[in-house]
C-alpha cells in the first residue's frame, strides 16, 4: 500500500467503518484531553467531523488517520485534513523507504504553508525534513507533538533553511538523496515557483524515486499535472480532486503525487487561482449574459431611471428620493462651506438597480488607494459600464494592451469560492462592513433586494462580521443555510451573480425598513433604559476624536442628567430598547447615532460633528423615523490650506463649543 | 476518561452533523474546473476520474474513466495499477470490463454483458491444495458464472470458473487457476466477480 491508495480509496465513511472509527476516536479523544483538559466530547467530535465523516484510504490507514487527525484538527482547525493526510502519507512512505545504513538520511523538501510542515513530518523520523524559508529558523513545536506514541515527531529532524543552504546542510548530514518535494498551498504573494530555478541547487540529489507532492487549489494542481504529463507521458501520476464546502459554496482542491522522473522537471507552480482577464465588456453589447435588474418595482416608491443622468441612463432601475429633515437647531463654531450646509437640507436620490451576470466572477481589488470589487464573466471579461469603474483600480492599471488593442491583465488569488445557483455580496467593497455605520446603511438592508428578486440567492459575507451583525441577519431570516463566508481576498464565481449598485450614504424608506423588522423580532429587554442619552466616544481611537469629550460629558451629565452609553458593548436587545425609549440623544455623527433606526418619532437627536463632516445621513433617517434633529459643529484640526491631505468629508479630530451644545439641548428640551 | 466514547453513535452523529466539509467531485465539477485550467484531457483526466470512481460510480464516470484508460498506449500497466490502488467493487470491475471489451474482446471478463452484480477483493482464503475457499457477502449468485482475476495481472490471469457456494462461502478448484499458489493465497488479493 502507498499514498496512491489514499488518493483512490477515500470517500464517505460507511456503517462498516464505524466500529473502527470508534476505536480510533477513543484514542484520539484521550490524547486531546491530555493536551487540553477543557475539551469535552462534543467539541472534540465536532472539530473532528471531517475525520469521522470520511474514510481515508484502506482500513488500516483510516485507523491511523482517524486517531492522529482527530487530535490535530482540534488544535489546527483551519487545515485541510485530506491534504495533510496526503503529505504525511508521502513522508511515511519515504520514511519506510529510507535506507539509512546504505544511503544515509533522505531529505524531504517542504515548501508552502508552514502549518502543514510538522503534520507532514509526523512519524517521519528517519528522514530529514527541510522547510524552505527566506532565512534559517526553528519549527515551532506543535501542541500535540509527542503527547502519545500516535503523534510521535522528532523535532530534531525538522529544519528551516533558505534554499541556498540546503546542499551544505545535506552534505553535513550525510544526505545524498532528496526523497520527496512537498508543496502545500503556496501563497499567491510568494509568486510562481519555477522548479528549475528554485530547486536547481538540489537537482543532483533528485532521481526517479523522488516523490513530488502538491496540494492546494484544484486550478493550481491540475495545471501542474498537465505540465507533468506533457513533460513525460509515462510518469507515475495520481491526482485526486475534491472540494471543501463553505455554506452553499465549494472550494475546489486537489492533491497530486508523481514520481519516475530522471531529473529535475521543468515545471512552474502558479499558486492559488489565476485567470487572464480582458477589459471593455459592456452591458450594452452583451444582452442575456449581462443585464441590469430593476428589483424594487413593488416595494420602492420612486421613478424609473430613464432620464437625468446620461452615463447610466441605459441602466434599468428606480430612483428613490431620500428626503432630509430640516434641523430644529444648527450652530457651528467655524464657517461651513456652502455644499456642507446644503447637505443638511438637500434631499438625496438613491439609484436602485443590480447587475446580473450569468456565470459571473467577483474579484476583490485592493491597494492603499482603492478598495472595491470588479466583476467579470466566467471567461474573464471584466464589466466596465455598471456599478464600479474598473479603470481606477490597480488591476486595470496592471493590464497590458496587445497588438489587437485588447487590454489584458492576470487576476491572481489564493482561493476561488464557487456558488451553485445565484449569489450576491452584501458589501460593495471587501472591507466595508468594518465600519458599522456603512454596514447599517449600505449593507444589511441589501437583504431586501434578495427578497424583492424572489429568487433563492446566497449572500456573500465577510468571515469577520461582528456578532451583532450576524445576529441581525439571523433575525431577518438569513442564517447559515443562506450564507457563504468569504475571506477578504477570495474570488467568487456563481452561476448567477448579482451586484447591486452601491447606494449613497442616506437612509430611505427602503433601506431602513429592515430595522423595524429586527426590533419586532428581537427578544424583549426587561431592564430600565435612560431617557437622556449621550453616545460615548471613549472607545474611539482612530480618527474623528472629540478631543474635549470630557467637558461635553460633564456638562450633559451634571446639568441635564444624561447617561452615557456605549452601543458597541450592548446586546442587540438592549440597544434596540435603549434607542426606542430615549427622549433625547446626543452624539457624534456615526454608527452610534444610527441606532436611531430603532427610535420613536417624538425623540430629539443632536449630532455633534467637525466642520468638514457634514452628512445627510442622520437627517435622512430623521425624516423616515419622524424624530427631530439638531446639529452642533465644532472646529477640526487640519491645515486649512492643505486640501490634498484632507480626507473627503472630514474625519479630522475636533472640539465642540460646550456652550453651543448646551443651547441646543435647552432648545430640544424646551 | 476513554470510556466516554463507549456509547457514541457515529451513525447518529453523521446524521446530525453530516460527513464534514470535504465534498466529493463530480463530472460537472471537472467541467467547471476546466473553465479555469483549460481542457483536462489524457492521463490527467483519466487519473482524476480513477480517483472519483470510489465516490461517484455513475455510468458516466465509469465509461469516461474506462475510455480514458483504454486509449492509453500503456493501458495494461495503467489498468493493473488502477486495480491495485482502487477499492475493488462493481464499479471498478465494470471499468476493467469496459477497457478489456475495447482492447481484448476475448478476455474472460468480457463475457459479462453488463456491470457485475458482485465483485470483491479477497484478502483471506483457505486452501487445502486443491480447493480455495473464501467468504463473501454475496448470497444470490450460486448459479451464475464466477470470474477470478489476479489484480496484479488482470490481462494475463483471469478465468471463468465453476464454484460452489454455501452460506456465503465460495469454493473454487485451484487447478483451474494455474497462477494461484496454494501456499500463498491471501494478499495480494484477487478479485472474485459474479455476473
Amino acid at each position: 500500500m502507498d499514498v496512491s491508495t489514499l488518493l483512490l480509496r477515500s470517500g464517505r465513511s460507511e456503517p462498516g467503518d464505524y466500529d473502527r472509527k470508534i476505536l480510533s476516536l477513543r484514542n484520539g479523544y484521550r490524547i486531546a484531553k491530555l493536551i487540553d483538559t477543557d475539551i469535552d466530547i462534543d467539541r472534540f467530535m465536532k472539530n473532528a467531523v471531517d475525520v469521522i465523516g470520511r474514510k481515508y484510504g484502506g482500513d488500516a490507514l483510516d485507523s491511523y488517520i482517524t486517531t492522529t487527525m482527530s487530535v490535530i484538527k482540534n488544535f489546527s482547525q483551519d487545515i485541510d485534513i485530506f491534504a495533510a493526510s496526503v503529505l504525511n502519507s508521502v513522508v511515511l512512505q519515504m520514511n519506510f523507504q529510507t535506507r539509512i545504513f546504505i544511503d544515509g538520511n533522505q531529505s524531504i523538501i517542504f515548501d508552502g504553508d508552514p502549518e502543514y510542515f510538522a503534520i507532514a513530518m509526523l512519524h517521519g523520523n528517519a528522514t530529514q525534513g527541510i522547510r524552505i524559508a527566506s532565512e534559517a529558523g526553528m519549527t515551532e513545536v506543535p501542541v500535540w507533538a509527542n503527547k502519545s506514541p500516535a503523534l510521535e515527531i522528532n523535532m530534531s529532524t525538522l529544519h528551516v533553511l533558505p534554499m541556498g543552504e540546503v546542499t551544505k546542510f545535506q552534505a553535513a548530514n550525510g544526505t545524498r538523496f532528496t526523497g520527496a518535494i512537498l508543496i502545500a498551498d503556496p501563497p499567491v504573494d510568494g509568486g510562481a515557483i519555477s522548479f528549475t530555478e528554485r530547486y536547481a541547487e538540489i537537482a543532483h540529489s533528485l532521481g526517479p524515486d523522488t516523490i513530488y507532492c502538491l496540494t492546494g487549489t484544484a486550478e493550481m494542481v491540475f495545471d501542474v499535472a498537465m505540465q507533468v504529463e506533457k513533460l513525460d507521458p509515462t510518469v507515475d501520476l495520481y491526482i485526486k480532486p475534491y472540494a471543501i464546502r463553505n455554506g452553499r459554496a465549494l472550494e475546489y482542491r486537489a492533491a497530486l503525487v508523481f514520481s519516475g522522473l530522471d531529473q529535475l522537471p521543468d515545471l512552474v507552480v502558479r499558486p492559488g487561482v489565476t485567470k487572464e482577464c480582458t477589459f471593455d465588456y459592456k452591458l450594452s453589447d452583451n444582452g442575456g449574459d449581462l443585464a441590469s435588474i430593476n428589483y424594487g418595482i413593488r416595494t420602492i416608491s420612486g421613478r424609473n431611471n430613464n432620464d437625468g443622468v446620461p452615463d447610466i441612463a441605459a441602466v434599468d432601475g428606480m430612483w428613490e428620493n431620500a428626503r432630509v429633515r430640516r434641523p430644529f437647531f444648527l450652530s457651528s463654531s467655524a464657517p461651513l462651506p456652502l455644499e456642507a450646509r446644503e447637505r443638511t437640507s438637500q434631499d438625496q436620490e438613491i439609484l436602485h438597480t443590480a447587475l446580473r451576470i450569468k456565470d459571473g466572477i467577483m474579484i476583490p481589488v485592493e491597494d492603499p488607494s482603492s478598495s472595491t470589487f470588479v466583476f467579470s464573466s466566467g471567461k474573464g471579461k471584466v464589466v466596465n459600464d455598471h456599478g464600479t469603474d474598473p479603470t481606477g483600480t490597480p488591476f486595470y492599471q496592471s493590464a497590458k494592451v496587445n497588438a489587437d488593442g485588447v487590454r489584458r491583465a492576470v487576476m491572481k488569488s489564493d482561493r476561488l469560492v464557487r456558488v451553485t445557483g445565484a449569489a450576491m455580496p452584501l458589501m460593495f467593497t471587501p472591507q466595508l462592513h468594518k465600519w458599522h455605520s456603512h454596514f447599517m446603511i449600505q449593507c444589511l438592508p441589501r437583504i431586501r433586494i434578495i427578497r424583492d428578486m424572489e429568487e433563492d440567492v446566497a449572500i456573500l459575507l465577510p468571515h469577520d462580521l461582528r456578532k451583532k451583525q450576524i445576529e441581525m441577519l439571523d433575525l431577518l431570516g438569513f442564517g447559515e443555510d443562506k450564507i457563504v463566508w468569504i475571506q477578504r481576498t477570495d474570488v467568487v464565481q456563481a452561476d448567477t451573480l448579482y451586484y447591486p449598485w452601491p447606494w449613497r450614504l442616506a437612509f430611505s424608506e427602503y433601506n431602513s425598513a429592515v430595522y423595524d423588522e429586527i426590533a419586532d423580532k428581537v427578544e424583549a429587554y426587561e431592564r430600565p433604559t435612560p431617557k437622556r442619552v449621550l453616545i460615548s466616544r471613549e472607545s474611539r481611537k482612530s480618527w474623528r476624536n472629540l478631543i474635549n469629550y470630557d467637558a461635553v460629558r460633564q456638562m450633559l451629565v451634571e446639568e441635564f442628567g444624561f447617561e452615557v452609553i456605549s452601543p458597541e458593548k450592548m446586546t442587540l436587545s438592549e440597544e434596540v430598547y435603549t434607542y426606542r425609549n430615549a427622549d433625547i440623544v446626543v452624539g457624534a455623527e456615526g454608527a452610534g447615532m444610527y441606532g436611531a433606526v430603532f427610535s420613536r418619532p417624538a425623540a430629539k437627536y443632536i449630532t455633534i460633528c467637525d466642520e468638514d463632516y457634514v452628512m445627510p445621513i442622520l437627517g435622512s433617517l430623521a425624516e423616515v423615523r419622524g424624530f427631530d434633529i439638531g446639529y452642533v459643529f465644532g472646529e477640526s484640526f487640519r491645515a486649512d490650506k492643505d486640501v490634498n491631505r484632507r480626507l473627503l468629508w472630514g474625519h479630522a479630530d475636533f472640539a465642540i463649543d460646550v456652550e453651543r451644545l448646551r443651547k441646543a439641548v435647552q432648545t430640544a428640551l424646551s | 476518561m476513554d470510556l466516554v466514547l463507549h456509547d457514541i453513535d457515529i451513525a447518529a452523529f453523521i446524521g446530525r452533523e453530516g460527513h464534514g466539509s470535504i465534498v466529493d467531485f463530480g463530472l460537472h465539477d471537472l467541467d467547471k474546473l476546466a473553465g479555469w485550467t483549460g481542457p483536462i484531457e489524457g492521463l490527467v483526466r483519466t487519473r482524476a476520474l480513477s480517483a472519483m470512481v470510489n465516490t461517484d460510480c455513475s455510468p458516466e464516470v465509469i465509461s469516461a474513466c474506462a475510455e480514458g484508460l483504454a486509449v492509453q498506449s500503456r493501458w495494461q500497466d495503467l489498468l493493473a495499477d488502477f486495480l491495485r490502488c482502487a477499492q475493488i467493487g462493481t464499479a471498478t470491475i465494470e471499468i476493467a470490463r469496459q477497457v478489456l471489451r475495447r482492447t481484448l474482446p476475448t478476455h474472460p471478463l468480457v463475457v459479462l454483458d453488463g456491470p457485475p452484480s458482485h465483485a470483491v477483493a479477497v484478502y483471506d482464503a483457505l486452501c487445502d491444495g486443491t480447493e480455495l475457499t473464501f467468504v463473501t457477502d454475496a448470497t444470490s449468485d450460486q448459479n451464475r458464472p464466477w470470474i477470478v482475476l489476479d489484480l496484479a495481472d488482470p490481462v494475463g490471469r483471469a478465468k471463468q470458473v465453476s464454484a460452489t457456494m454455501l452460506n456465503g462461502r465460495i469454493t473454487i478448484p485451484v487447478e483451474e487457476m494455474d497462477w494461484v499458489d496454494p501456499r500463498h493465497v491471501t494478499c495480494p488479493a484477487f478479485a472474485a466477480i459474479a455476473q
